[in-house]
C-alpha cells in the first residue's frame, strides 16, 4: 500500500525526506478542503521538486464544477498536462469528460466522497480506463474488504485526517451574520470555527470558504488499528493533513511509515487519544430506529 | 411553447390518485426497498402494479425511485426487483448510484433517470450520463436559471428541475451529517435532517451567534415566479418534492403549478401573486426561490422557524356525490362544524364557498360537528361537488 500525504509549499521539503510514496497538491481554484491550492506556475515548480526527490505527485481538483467553471477547468487541465505528475484526484464528472478529451484519463482518480460505496461503483469506471477510485468516507472496514474480490481498478482511501461530512454551496456564515448582525462574517472567512450541536453538546469543525460551507467529524480519523486490513485491499492510503500543525503532520507520517514497514510505533493509543476511526467500525444504517 | 411534464410525489396510492386528479402528468413513487424516503409509506409490488394500471389508463407515467447509494450488502434481491418493475410496466427508474445504474442498464430495457442526489451542476456531467445511457438527468438544486438554460442549450438530454418543496442545504447525495450525528445514513433513506437542528458557533471559545441559535436549514423551494423562464428554457420536466406530504398539500401544490404551466403555455398573462395565494393554503413552511433566484441570501434561510404553523384548513375530502339529492359522502381531515364556511377546491374551475345545509354520521344521526379524524359524514351541500374535491375551512 502506497502512502500519499496532502502537502503544501511549507511542508513539502520535510515530506520529501520521508519514506512516503507521494504527495498530494491542490490545484487552484479547483481544489477545496486542502492544505494549499496553487496556480500552475507554482504547482509546476512544486511537482518538479517532488519528482526530483523521487516522489509521485497527485494533483487535487475536487471542487464541484459549475457551467461557468468549464472553460477555465479545461485551460487548467491543459496547463497541468505539461507538468510532471502521476494522478489527478477529482470529484466532478466534468473533469473526467474534459480530461478524456485531453488524453489524461489514465491519470484520473475518482474521489466523490460518497458515491463509491459499492463494488459496482468501481466496476462502472473500469471501462473508462481511469487510474483509481477513492472509496467513500462512510464505509466500514468490513465494507471496504468487500471491494477486494471484485475491484477492477486500483483503490484508494483517505485513512487519516478530518473527515468532511457536510458541504453546502451556500455561505451559511455570511447569510446568518447578515440576518442577525451578530458578527462580521468576513473576519472568519477560511477560519476554522467550532459548531456546537445544542442537544448533544458535540462540537464539529466548521469552515466557510469560496466553495461554500464545510462541516467535519468531531475527531479526526486514524487508521493505525485497521492498517493491516486496509493494506489487503487498498493500493493507496491517503493522509489528509488539513487542520494539523506542521510538527503533528510529520509525526503522523512517521507513524504510518513505521506501520507500512510492518513495525508498530510506540504508544499509539496514548498519542492518538484525540482521534477515532471514523466510520471504520461504526456502521450507519438505512432507517430511523435501526441505529440501535 | 413546449409544455413540460409536471411530476408529482406520491407516498401511497391515495396520494397518487390525488396527484393525477389535480393535474400531474407523472408521479414518482418509492418501493419498499432501495428508495430514499424510508419513512414514507411506500409501495408494495402489488401497489406499483395498481399504480401503473391507474396511470396508464389515464395516459400518465410512473417513475420508481431506486435512489439509495448502496453499501456492499444492500443490493441483495435488487436484480429480481428491477426485473419485476420492468414486468409491471413502470415508465422509468430514478437512481443515484453508478452500481444501480449499471444494473438497470444491463439487466433491463427500462429507461433510467439520474437523481438529484448526484448533484449534477454542469453540461459535461450531463453529457457523461448521456453517454452512459441515462434518459434524463434531474439537475442539482444549486443551479440558477441561466445555468439551466445554458445546460439545456448544450445537451440533448431530457432535463428535470425541482420547482417546489424541501431542499437539502448541502449538495444532495454528498452529505453524511446525519450519519455522523445519529448513525442514520442519509444516502440510504435514514436522513435525520441534522442540518435543521439548533447550533452555536464558536471562534476560540467565544460564541459568535449572540441573538439566536445558529441555523443552517433552508426555506422550502417555490419556483412560481421563475416557472415561465424555465418553460421558455425548454426544461422537459418540473418536479414537486414531498412523498411524505399530505393529500391536501399534494392537491394544492400540483394544481397550482398545473394551472400556471397551462396558462404560460397558452401565452396568457399570469399573475404570480394569485398563484402564490393558492399555494399558501397548503403550506406550513416558509418558501423562497432557492438558487433559481440567484445566489441565495439570508432571506432564503430558515431563520424564523417559529413562524412555521401546521395547516388546519383541510376540513374534508369528498368521496362520493349525488347530484340529484345534493348529498356528499365526505371523509373528515380536520375538525369543523356545520356552521363553518367551507371552500370547495376542485382540480378544475374556481373555488366556491358554502355552508353545509346539514350533516349526518354513519349511523344517520344528525351532527353539528365533524370531530373525529377520517370520520365519514354525509353532508348536504348547496354547491355541486365531485369525488376528489377538497373542502377547506374558509374562515
Amino acid at each position: 500500500m502506497q502512502l500519499y500525504v496532502m502537502s503544501d509549499d511549507s511542508l513539502l521539503e520535510e515530506l520529501l525526506d520521508k519514506e512516503i510514496d507521494g504527495i498530494i497538491l491542490g490545484v487552484a481554484p479547483f481544489a477545496h478542503r486542502v492544505r494549499g491550492a496553487f496556480s500552475p506556475d507554482v504547482l509546476a515548480g512544486l511537482s518538479a521538486r517532488a519528482k526530483r526527490a523521487g516522489k509521485k505527485v497527485f494533483f487535487m481538483m475536487n471542487a464541484v464544477m459549475f457551467e461557468d467553471d468549464l472553460p477555465h477547468l479545461e485551460e487548467r487541465l491543459d496547463a497541468v498536462r505539461s507538468m510532471l505528475f502521476d494522478g489527478i484526484i477529482f470529484a466532478d464528472l466534468a473533469v473526467l469528460n474534459i480530461a478524456r478529451r485531453l488524453g489524461l484519463e489514465n491519470y484520473l482518480i475518482y474521489h466523490p466522497e460518497t458515491y463509491t460505496t459499492h463494488p459496482g461503483d468501481v466496476s462502472f469506471f473500469a471501462p473508462a480506463d481511469i487510474h483509481a477510485v477513492v472509496l467513500s468516507r462512510e464505509l466500514t472496514l468490513d465494507a471496504i474488504e468487500a471491494f477486494a474480490e471484485t475491484s477492477a481498478l486500483p483503490l484508494a482511501f483517505v485513512g487519516h485526517g478530518y473527515v468532511n461530512v457536510f458541504h453546502s454551496y451556500r455561505r451559511l456564515l455570511k447569510t446568518f451574520a447578515e440576518h442577525t448582525g451578530d458578527f462580521d462574517a468576513d473576519c472568519y472567512e477560511g477560519v476554522r470555527l467550532s459548531l456546537l450541536e445544542r442537544e448533544r453538546e458535540t462540537e464539529y469543525p466548521f469552515v466557510q470558504d469560496a466553495h461554500g460551507t464545510h462541516v467535519y467529524r468531531t475527531l479526526p480519523r486514524a487508521s493505525f488499528n485497521a492498517f493491516d486490513r486496509l493494506g489487503e485491499v487498498l493500493d493507496y492510503f491517503f493522509i489528509d493533513t488539513l487542520f494539523y500543525e506542521r510538527k503533528r503532520v510529520l509525526d503522523i507520517v512517521d507513524d504510518y511509515i513505521t506501520l507500512n514497514k510492518g513495525e508498530t510505533p510506540d504508544a499509539l493509543h496514548e498519542r492518538y487519544s484525540d482521534h477515532d476511526e471514523g466510520f471504520l467500525r461504526l456502521p450507519t444504517h438505512e432507517r430511523k430506529g435501526d441505529a440501535g | 411553447m413546449k409544455r413540460p411534464e409536471l411530476l408529482a410525489p406520491a407516498g401511497n396510492l391515495e396520494k397518487l390518485k390525488m396527484a393525477f386528479a389535480y393535474g400531474a402528468d407523472a408521479a414518482y413513487i418509492g418501493g419498499k426497498s432501495f428508495s430514499l424516503r424510508a419513512r414514507a409509506s411506500n409501495f408494495t409490488l402489488e401497489d406499483i402494479e395498481q399504480a401503473v394500471s391507474y396511470a396508464h389508463e389515464r395516459g400518465r407515467r410512473i417513475y420508481v425511485t431506486v435512489n439509495v447509494l448502496p453499501h456492499p450488502e444492500d443490493l441483495k434481491h435488487f436484480e429480481a426487483y428491477i426485473e419485476q418493475l420492468e414486468a409491471l410496466g413502470v415508465d422509468a427508474l430514478i437512481c443515484a448510484s453508478f452500481a444501480v445504474a449499471q444494473k438497470i442498464r444491463h439487466l433491463t430495457a427500462l429507461p433510467f433517470h439520474i437523481s438529484t442526489q448526484q448533484s449534477l451542476t454542469n453540461s459535461e456531467a450531463v453529457r457523461f450520463w448521456e453517454a452512459h445511457g441515462a434518459k434524463r438527468v434531474i439537475l442539482a438544486r444549486e443551479l440558477d436559471l441561466e445555468s439551466i438554460r445554458r445546460i439545456k442549450a448544450k445537451t440533448r438530454m431530457s432535463l428535470e428541475i425541482f420547482i417546489h418543496g424541501g431542499m437539502c442545504v448541502a449538495f444532495s447525495g454528498r452529505c453524511t451529517l446525519s450519519n455522523t450525528m445519529t448513525g442514520r445514513d442519509a444516502n440510504r433513506g435514514g436522513c435525520a435532517h441534522s442540518c435543521r437542528w439548533e447550533y452555536d458557533l464558536y471562534s476560540d471559545g467565544v460564541r459568535l451567534n449572540r441573538s439566536q441559535p445558529f441555523l443552517m436549514g433552508s426555506k422550502d423551494l417555490a419556483a412560481l415566479p421563475h416557472l415561465p423562464t424555465l418553460i421558455e428554457a425548454g426544461v422537459d420536466s418540473v418536479k414537486i418534492e414531498g412523498r411524505m406530504k399530505s393529500l391536501h398539500y399534494i392537491a394544492t401544490i400540483v394544481n397550482t403549478y398545473r394551472r400556471l404551466i397551462d396558462d404560460v403555455c397558452r401565452g396568457e398573462t399570469v399573475d404570480i401573486e394569485a398563484y402564490r395565494s393558492m399555494l399558501s393554503k397548503a403550506m406550513n413552511r416558509e418558501v423562497g426561490p432557492g438558487f433559481l433566484g440567484g445566489d441565495p441570501l439570508g432571506k432564503q434561510q430558515l431563520y424564523n422557524i417559529d413562524r412555521q404553523r401546521p395547516t388546519q384548513d383541510f376540513a374534508a375530502l369528498v368521496l362520493e356525490y349525488d347530484e340529484d339529492s345534493g348529498l356528499a359522502l365526505i371523509e373528515q381531515r380536520n375538525h369543523f362544524t356545520a356552521g363553518d364556511i367551507l371552500e370547495r377546491f376542485s382540480p378544475e374551475g374556481e373555488p366556491a364557498t358554502f355552508k353545509p345545509l346539514a350533516m349526518w354520521d354513519e349511523e344517520g344521526r344528525s351532527v353539528q360537528t365533524a370531530r373525529h379524524p377520517q370520520q365519514r359524514i354525509t353532508l348536504k351541500s348547496p354547491v355541486a361537488l365531485k369525488p376528489y374535491d377538497i373542502l377547506r375551512k374558509a374562515g
